[in-house]
């Protein structure tokens, strides 16, 4: 009995286009339900909120001391009107910790003149181990009575973060960028979670990060949001929203959420020293935190949760070109990879319940194992048409089928923000937007999937590091 | 693999039918954003169109001392007040202007309220069953003082498990009546985080009452968050003359915490 190759590989081919076709179906519906719970906790959320007064807190002396720890490498173009923003936030009871992390341009010398520091008497206690502190300084202003600035041998921003720990004094640590634009109420939002914590400990508080490219920004503060002129920060802008708007917000209600935003978050600073702090072994040191801290919980069988606040409270820049946004994507995926490596423990294990049976498993799925499973489909199409092989009418009915889901996604994620902050109120700015929704399948996903591909491949070769994520600046061009 | 010789059976159809489905969807939800634009657009507009009628009515209420009474004899003001939309807005303007004034002023805003039945609204508010217009209702009568709601709204904070309803109907108690919405606190039995101690503190402060009656209750409940509250009011208040009640609290009480809380407010107080 002869082999008959030929409905050998039309079985593969069907086998093939069927598991994509489920693996597409089951990707689809998780996006689906997560952006209905998303939503219904958007919502309920949004009403709570209007009876909220976080003015209350303004001078209030029971309002929890937090400190802000804001790493800073070759920040010299922008560094004195960020802190200065930093300075001027809404709240009474905070300082800030910049930590210089041997910049290499003028940024130590900038602050030290602006805002007039002396070098304190070098008082550093190494909770957690770290690169050599150098010189602590304070102002001899009164007027910047919250700041302190730290000099340090370079060591990444994780170590830099380390640092800013364990200087800090507070109960709270809030970890941002310096380049960061924050809300004026960032702080007292971020607050608020830590005082209502009762049985469950509160050990985390995320925000939402929003794009501000072309935003009009004064004086470190958001004056106007607008949509980005170029269609590759344009499009970042919708995949925050969906992100934010329609995704993370069931994570907090599933209680397993997994990443705070490594440009906004406040955690509880015991808890952050009892794990040892930010990895500094891993480029997702944001996401390893949370997962480490949670795990920690977890094996200590203390009662915890981490919350999210839906809020635009942190405005970053996005990258505007595709040399930067490659990187960008490369090391979100090398952190993701490492994070689960390192907590491959957790991967489908009861003890650690939502955050084992569910979290971790839809990381490993959905976004790490996603564009390997796009990439090898991609390779076998190009073998199938190559062999004549391919069911063209099915393939077109998948490529039909993804692109308008993806579509109706963005549209809907379009919906939840104009139904809740609507913070492009202008018809050209939605336009503009919806125009990004139909075109992102064809321009912008190809290069994501690149991105992380160049992750798998630079963790596979052992690329550390960051590489230089130079950004254009808000204060060049937005500034009116 | 099952099902996959037969695939051509279901899942093209399933194909074709999910791909109507998502471009329907895509284009319903565009439509619908266009939509929600435009009434908005329209709303914004027919808020300017009564706001200068708004206006004129208040302003008449406030300084020429003009009662419901007299704008009822006019036609176009009866046709106004039946549309729901006009109510809530001269209801959400008068409570607006009430909180920049007292006294006389005051009292003729109040006046109007009671008058012109937009009360009824708030009433008709606290006993709906979402609690987000029940703190809609709560807010409208403690903020144009309508003191006779004082237990519905105190029976409202104790039944209620929704926190911030709580809150709202807390400090709406306080507003209405300092002291008696003060000792009030002493009867609830749920844990007031200090989130909710918080507002508590900032409601009683907003009042800028001279002898606060009742954080001696406070100190003595067997609520623990209401003791901590108790501490809390009295150390930003300056209560030296509740030194001895704290005193002995710090001497009786098991919690670790709320002795902690204690013996600071002690040493505060002797500094």
């Amino acid at each position: 009995m002869g082999i008959n190759f030929k409905e050998i590989f039309i079985v593969i081919t069907d086998s093939y286009l069927f598991l994509i076709f489920l693996y597409a179906v089951a990707v689809m519906s998780s996006y689906l339900f997560l952006a209905y719970l998303s939503y219904k906790e958007l919502q309920s959320y949004l009403k709570r909120n209007g009876f909220i007064n976080y003015d209350v807190l303004l001078s209030c002396r029971f309002a929890p001391e937090l400190t802000l720890i804001a790493p800073a490498y070759n920040e010299g173009m922008t560094i004195e009107e960020n802190v200065k923003s930093l300075l001027s936030l809404n709240y009474n009871n905070y300082k800030v910790i910049i930590v210089n992390d041997g910049s290499k341009d003028n940024s130590m010398e900038l602050l030290i003149k602006t805002y007039k520091l002396e070098a304190m008497e070098l008082d550093y206690e190494a909770n957690i181990p770290t690169k050599e502190v150098k010189a602590i300084y304070k102002s001899k202003n009164n007027a910047f009575r919250k700041l302190i600035v730290v000099d340090k041998v370079n060591g990444g921003k994780a170590d830099a973060l380390n640092v800013g720990i364990n200087i800090a004094k507070s109960a709270y640590v809030v970890c941002i960028d310096v380049d960061c634009i924050l809300d004026k109420d960032a702080l007292l939002k971020l607050a608020k979670p830590f005082m209502e914590q009762g049985r469950k400990r509160v050990i985390a508080t995320g925000g939402v990060v929003r794009i501000a490219n072309q935003c009009i920004i004064k004086d470190g503060r958001l004056i106007s949001v607008n949509v980005p002129r170029k269609m590759l920060p344009r499009i970042q802008v919708l995949e925050y929203l969906r992100a934010f708007l329609l995704g993370r917000m069931a994570w907090e209600r599933l209680d397993g959420l997994l990443l705070i935003s490594g440009a906004f978050g406040a955690f509880d600073r015991e808890i952050v020293l009892a794990v040892g702090g930010y990895n500094t072994k891993t480029v997702g040191e944001d996401m390893e935190l949370v997962v480490r801290m949670r795990r920690y919980m977890h094996e200590n069988k203390t009662p915890y949760t981490v919350k999210y606040i839906p809020d635009p409270l942190c405005w970053t820049e996005a990258p505007e070109d595709f040399t930067i946004f490659k990187k960008q994507r490369s090391r979100w995926m090398r952190g993701t990879m490492e994070t689960l490596w390192m907590h491959r423990k957790m991967f489908l294990n009861p003890r650690y319940k939502i955050l084992g049976l569910l979290s971790v498993p839809y990381w490993t799925f959905f976004e790490f194992l996603a564009p390997f499973i796009e990439i090898v489909g991609l390779i076998i199409t190009a073998v199938f048409i190559y062999l004549g092989l391919l069911d063209w009418g099915f393939f077109f009915l998948l490529l039909a089928f993804v692109y308008f889901f993806s579509v109706s996604f963005s549209i809907l994620a379009l919906l939840a923000e104009e139904l809740t902050y609507h913070k492009y109120p202008r018809v050209k700015d939605f336009l503009k937007l919806f125009v990004g929704a139909l075109v992102e399948p064809f321009y912008y996903h190809p290069l994501a999937v690149y991105g992380a591909l160049l992750g798998y491949y630079q963790k596979i070769v052992g690329v550390k590091g960051w590489g230089e994520m130079t950004r254009k600046g808000f204060n060049k061009a937005e500034v009116k | 693999m099952i099902g996959v010789q037969d695939k051509n059976e279901w899942v093209e159809p399933f194909l074709v039918v999910a791909i109507l489905f998502f471009f329907l969807v895509s284009l319903s939800v565009f439509f619908v954003i266009i939509s929600i634009r435009n009434q908005k657009n329209r709303n914004l507009k027919k808020e300017e169109q009564f706001k200068e009628a708004i206006e004129e009515i208040l302003f008449k209420v406030l300084f020429d001392g003009q009662t419901y009474f007299y704008f009822n004899e006019n036609f176009a003001f009866r046709k106004y007040l039946s549309q729901a939309f006009f109510r809530n807005h001269l209801r959400k303007s008068l409570i607006e202007l009430h909180k920049n004034y007292d006294g006389i002023n005051a009292l003729r805003l109040e006046n109007f309220y009671r008058e012109s039945g937009l009360i009824y609204d708030s009433l008709e508010k606290i006993k709906d069953h979402e609690w987000e217009v029940k703190c809609q209702g709560i807010i409208e009568l403690s903020e144009m003082n309508i003191k006779e709601s004082f237990e519905d709204i105190a029976w409202i904070s104790l039944k209620t498990k929704n926190k911030i309803l709580k809150i709202t109907a807390i400090n709406a108690c306080i507003r209405l009546d300092a002291n008696r919405g003060i000792m009030h606190l002493s009867r609830h039995l749920d844990r007031f985080d200090v989130w909710t101690q918080v507002n508590i503190i900032d409601a009683i402060a907003k009042l800028n009452i001279e002898h606060l009656e009742g954080i001696d209750k406070l100190l003595k409940s067997k609520n623990k968050s209401v003791v901590s509250l108790g501490i809390k009011i009295s150390k930003t208040f300056q209560l030296a003359e509740l030194l001895p009640d704290i005193e002995k609290l710090t001497e009786t009480i098991e919690s670790k915490s709320i002795k902690k809380e204690g013996l600071e407010l002690i040493e505060h107080f002797q500094n």
